[in-house]
């Protein structure tokens, strides 16, 4: 288990003149093995944050540590899936999920293959092993992608709107899916949407962002059961949570689009 | 296949050959060039059998070596094309990858491409003399730009989102170039490939024309100083069936290597 948090943290995209501040004064902890959700208005800097914890960028100030060791690059302990899911296209299904096994040192070809083989029945794609991920459905390569970033069993896991893509009902499946999977495995985990059922459903904890830049308005804790089903969004706790983020994203969203003097750089 | 469309793709295929074929014989045969300069495809073809099989006599001093010549084109095509192929990826990909390799070597690069290499003929014979030699490098230095020049390209387009992917599953240094930016970039590289294999079938011919006393184009020359244009012709036809032959073994290579690409692409 791993604890994840950015303190103070400061972030700015391109160079003086038309710098955009992303992050500025932000704080986040993702206490270990908790599913966290991150809400919030286009652009706020949700993304920033999560490339922050994978290695991607650096901060300009602040600190961003895992377990108390600051994040210097990215690296097999904190899995990625990512929005556009970045799957190996030149590589068949099993390959992409073998893809972070054989980086390790000294894995032998049998061990490589039967963990694949594990992970391939957990996504439920034994049958399309050799297929290409361009003959697979939107659903199949979002399990690929999920499956070649628990190949290697990390501690943090990071999640970009992976959903973000498919259609209502395939969607919901996904997200049953991950929730299924998590719950056999808790992990730390922070997972990026726009979709307020989602971000409920999935989640111990949402934390709802500021218009840029961003800054965690409010986190609600959700103290829903577990294991969880679709069924539990019918219930009353789930309309409670679900409105109580909806109103905090919304208001976000009106002054990201009517935005305050000072919050430019 | 039905038997109607098996007729029709053997049409698509052959038309334009046949055609060809037609007129070559009936230019002949009307008197519109002299048969002594211009042979026939009939002529041709009996040549040729006697240049490969020594069967007939036909071909007369040439009886039966065309085996000994295209070994010799053959293998001086694939050692400079190998040669190519490894010095072009390699200084591609370091170009592509470094803005630093990138302005260090490209301005003499580009001066080196725009010498037409058969100027480069003349220097390398007097430096390595009647042999080989001249021929594979040559070869090699040609066909180096196509594959070079597509790798740089392919390397600099690959999507940065690959190799987010490939550091965070743990690959780092030169496993991210041979995992992920070197397969990522098959589509150029295999375009430059098929470039500089034409380019050095061209080069074979005109550095035996000129280099090595062997090879296809060292029996063009010697039937032109003998008056044989039926071998001549025979040898341009034997060239032209070895580089189509060896661009379709290139593209099947490719087609497996590309299998993924083919479906993502309108073009396959």
């Amino acid at each position: 288990m791993a604890e994840v948090r950015l303190d103070r943290v400061r972030k700015v995209f391109g160079s003086e003149g038309d710098a955009v501040v992303a992050l500025d004064g932000f704080d986040l902890a993702l206490p270990a093995g908790t599913f966290t959700t991150l809400l919030g208005p286009s652009g706020c800097g949700k993304t920033s944050a999560l490339d922050l914890i994978a290695g991607f960028t650096k901060p300009e100030s602040g600190t961003v540590t895992v377990d108390g060791r600051a994040v210097e690059r990215p690296g097999p302990d904190r899995g990625v899936v990512f929005q556009d899911l970045a799957l190996f296209p030149w590589l068949r299904v099993d390959e992409n999920i073998a893809f972070g096994l054989r980086a390790l040192p000294a894995k032998e070809a049998d061990k490589v293959k039967a963990r694949t083989d594990e992970l391939l029945e957990a996504v439920g794609l034994l049958l399309f092993r050799r297929r290409y991920p361009a003959e697979l459905s939107g659903g199949m390569r979002q399990r690929v992608a999920i499956a070649r970033v628990l190949a290697l069993d990390p501690p943090v896991l990071l999640m970009d709107e992976p959903f973000g893509a498919l259609d209502a009902q395939t969607r919901v499946l996904m997200q049953e899916f991950l929730v299924s999977l998590w719950e056999r495995r808790p992990r730390t985990a922070l997972f990026i949407t726009h979709d307020l059922d989602e971000a409920v459903f999935l989640a111990d904890r949402l934390c709802v962002m500021t218009a840029r830049p961003g800054r965690i308005k409010e986190t609600l804790t959700v103290d829903l059961p577990r294991p969880r089903e679709a069924s539990i969004m019918s219930s009353a706790r789930f309309h409670e949570l679900r409105d109580r983020a909806r109103v905090l994203v919304r208001e976000e969203a009106l002054r990201s689009i009517q935005p305050l003097s000072g919050t430019k750089a | 296949m039905v038997g109607r469309d098996r007729a029709r793709l053997f049409a698509n295929y052959a038309a334009l050959p046949i055609a060809i074929l037609l007129l070559w014989q009936l230019a002949g045969d009307l008197g519109l060039v002299k048969r002594a300069l211009l042979p026939g495809p009939l002529q041709v073809l009996a040549t040729l059998w006697d240049l490969a099989t020594g069967a007939s006599g036909e071909s007369g001093r040439y009886s039966g070596t065309l085996g000994r010549h295209l070994t010799a084109s053959v293998t001086r095509v694939l050692a400079g094309f190998t040669i190519a192929t490894v010095l072009g990826v390699a200084l591609g990909t370091a170009i592509g990858l470094s803005r630093t390799v990138e302005r260090a070597v490209d301005p003499t690069l580009q001066v080196l491409r725009n010498i037409p290499i058969t100027a480069f003929l003349p220097l390398s014979i007097l430096f390595f003399g009647i042999s080989d030699q001249p021929a594979v490098f040559l070869i090699a230095l040609g066909a180096l730009f196509p594959t070079l020049v597509n790798t740089s390209f392919g390397v600099k387009e690959v999507g940065s989102r690959f190799v987010r992917a490939g550091r965070m599953l743990g690959v780092s240094g030169a496993s991210l170039v041979t995992r992920i930016i070197l397969p990522a970039a098959q589509p150029a590289i295999w375009t430059g490939l098929r470039l500089s294999l034409g380019v050095a079938w061209v080069l074979v011919v005109v550095s035996e024309l000129i280099a090595v006393k062997s090879g296809l184009g060292y029996l063009l020359i010697d039937a032109y100083q003998f008056f044989r244009p039926d071998v001549m012709l025979a040898c341009m036809v034997t060239i032209g069936l070895l580089g189509y032959l060896s661009d379709r073994l290139l593209l099947a290579v490719r087609a497996r290597a590309l299998a993924w690409n083919r479906l993502e692409t309108i073009g396959g």
